[in-house]
């Protein structure tokens, strides 16, 4: 069998990455660092995300292709946009192997890089916006059987004009409803911590798009409370901190939780009451938002809500209504990314120990310190 | 067809037929099968036969499709198994140097097919819609007829038979599972009941778009596999 002898060879079918002038890094992605950069002949702002390949022994990236495949079958306004593919020249640097880039719409903000920014206010009809663009979103993905499987506030992006995008497909999949006897076997060693369902933590293998809903609500408490609610170190942790938010999980109130061995095998927080609204009315002053991430946050998903449904909770269809974040956005002239923000700090002493969020590199350039009260964790 | 022309269609009908014994040796789904023979054929609508070999693009079009249809084989049964079925006299492979050399170059052709294939690489198979068709269609056949005529069995291996050429690559997946339908109720020769009387022929009540010329087209270019194929040993 003969080698391709690429590195000779001119490539008309994949355009080099050198047809954009790269600005600045802005993020760490699953797979590949994130750079903000420019069209050299349209002038057009995009996102170039490189594609690690060093120390793949199985060719290309499986995570990689899922995330292209999902993206090109993809098409919604809430969903973040893949223009091309792009590579670069095979050298003797890169051991005669070109990396290969996804080229994306450039979005100037990303939410937790809001949400860290106290200078940054949302309104009750705005936070509505968030939301509605966001379970829009979910609605179509999960309408194409797509899981994004790693929701989190660093994921979802925001246009400056006030366009949410949902972003970072590189845990994502397709799923099937399991045919009677034959349970499906997705990897449960995915979605962030601190925005993991119960299920996932109890070891569930058949799982489906109410573990994008159960993000979806701990985004929805993020957007008052500024900060991730739950923020466990390690997964038992993490249970206990939902258990402790959520209440005990039982069979009463998730009938068929027995199923999973973990919840067996786990120590789990007995005689918890549930107190999301309790605990949560002292920064959601609207019924309306507590009831809602009410039933985001439910411990078993069959009775989650989903994002048909949660649309059209009163939420979003009672004064005031969902009303554009252009206005705004405009008033902030620089982007906010988590990975530029500076590390948030505890201002109080019971928080420490669990300040830091789950940022893959160390900040950035430094960019004003956050000085508001709502920066202090509430668990 | 002419001489050159006729023996690349031969030469890659090898291998296609490689391809589909590699898959049943791995134990891969029907639409994986297909998918590595779209692959392998749009490849070669880019690129010449004299640039590249023939079998390591085959091999490559399986362990790439493996990871498109989510039924991810270990690189290293792909090689081993496409090795076997290629060198059938030789011994198995030793974790050499050669060993390492082959498993290199389906990971780097890999890459050079998904970039000349600029990463389009999503297929609608006719399949499931085969599935569809043949569930309507049985509801109008006598159950005896449609019990004692292997017409399911005859058209899904139709089906499979037409990915051995790159003609398969224009066919629009509805009509492609028509054809096959059409083709092996022929063979089991019955006929669909009523058609006579019925205000719309049945092919066109499965799939609107269907015209009677381009079902035929996609008929007499499968029907070509089958002449190609008593000629190629």
């Amino acid at each position: 069998m003969a080698k391709p002898t690429e590195s000779t060879m001119d490539f008309p079918f994949c355009h080099d990455v050198g047809k954009y002038e790269r600005i600045t890094k802005i993020g760490q992605g699953t797979f590949g660092e994130v750079f903000k950069a420019r069209d050299r002949k349209s002038g057009r702002l995009v996102a170039l995300k490189k594609v690690i390949m060093e120390n793949e022994k199985e060719g290309f990236p499986i995570t990689a292709l899922r995330e292209i495949k999902i993206l090109q079958l993809l098409r919604h306004d809430n969903v973040v946009d893949l223009i091309e593919i792009c590579r670069t020249k095979p050298t003797q640097y890169n051991r005669c192997k070109g990396s290969i880039y996804l080229v994306f719409e450039f979005c100037a903000h990303d939410l937790a890089g809001l949400l860290s920014n106290a200078v940054v206010k949302f309104t009750l009809g705005e936070i509505k916006k968030v939301m509605l663009q966001l379970l829009e979103g979910l609605f179509y993905i999960h309408r194409n059987k797509i899981l994004h499987r790693d929701m989190k506030a660093a994921n979802i992006l925001i246009t400056k004009n006030g366009v949410l995008k949902l972003a970072d497909f590189g845990l994502a999949r397709a799923f099937s409803y399991a045919k009677t006897g034959h349970a499906n076997r997705y990897t449960n060693r995915v979605v962030t911590l601190w925005y993991r369902p119960p299920e996932l933590l109890l070891g569930d293998r058949d799982y489906g798009p109410p573990i994008d809903l159960w993000g979806a609500g701990c985004i929805m408490t993020e957007m008052w409370t500024r900060t991730p609610v739950m923020q466990g170190h390690t997964e038992q942790q993490q249970l206990t901190l939902i258990s402790q938010l959520c209440g005990s999980i039982t069979p009463q109130v998730w009938p068929d939780v027995e199923k999973y061995e973990l919840y067996r095998k786990l120590e789990l927080p007995q005689g918890q009451k549930r107190k999301v609204k309790e605990r949560l009315k002292a920064y959601v002053k609207d019924q309306y938002a507590l009831d809602l991430i009410d039933k985001l946050l439910s411990l078993d998903p069959k009775h989650r809500i989903d994002s048909d449904e949660a649309l059209n909770h009163d939420f979003f269809w009672t004064e005031p209504l969902p009303c554009d974040l252009l206005n705004m956005l405009s008033q902030h002239k620089t982007s906010m990314f988590e990975y530029l923000a500076p590390p948030r700090k505890p201002s109080n002493a019971h928080s420490s120990g669990h300040h830091h969020h789950p940022r893959h590199q160390p900040a950035g350039p430094a960019r004003q310190q956050p000085t508001d009260p709502a920066y202090d964790r509430i668990f | 067809m002419q001489s050159e022309e006729k023996f690349r269609y031969e030469e890659h009908f090898k291998t296609s037929k490689f391809i589909c014994k590699c898959a049943i040796k791995l134990r891969l789904s029907d639409t994986t099968l297909a998918s590595a023979c779209v692959l392998y054929h749009r490849f070669f609508k880019h690129c010449s036969t004299t640039e590249y070999d023939t079998y390591t693009v085959a091999s490559t079009a399986i362990y790439l499709a493996t990871k498109i249809e989510e039924e991810h084989m270990r690189l290293r049964d792909v090689v081993n198994v496409c090795h076997r079925t290629k060198h059938p006299q030789s011994k198995h492979l030793e974790f050499n140097a050669e060993f390492w050399d082959l498993r290199d170059t389906i990971a780097a052709c890999e890459l050079l097919m998904l970039r000349v294939l600029k990463f389009d690489v999503t297929y609608i198979h006719p399949h499931k819609y085969m599935l569809h068709y043949l569930m309507s269609l049985s509801n109008l056949f006598h159950r005896r007829v449609w019990e004692t005529n292997p017409i399911s069995d005859v058209a899904w291996a139709i089906l499979k038979d037409s990915y051995l050429a790159n003609s398969c690559l224009d066919f629009c997946p509805q009509v492609h599972a028509i054809a096959a339908i059409d083709l092996a109720i022929q063979s089991c020769k019955v006929e669909v009941p009523l058609s006579n009387k019925a205000e719309t022929v049945w092919w066109k009540a499965l799939y609107n778009n269907c015209t009677k010329e381009t079902l035929a087209h996609v008929k007499n270019e499968i029907v070509e596999v089958y002449d190609i194929s008593s000629d190629v040993h």
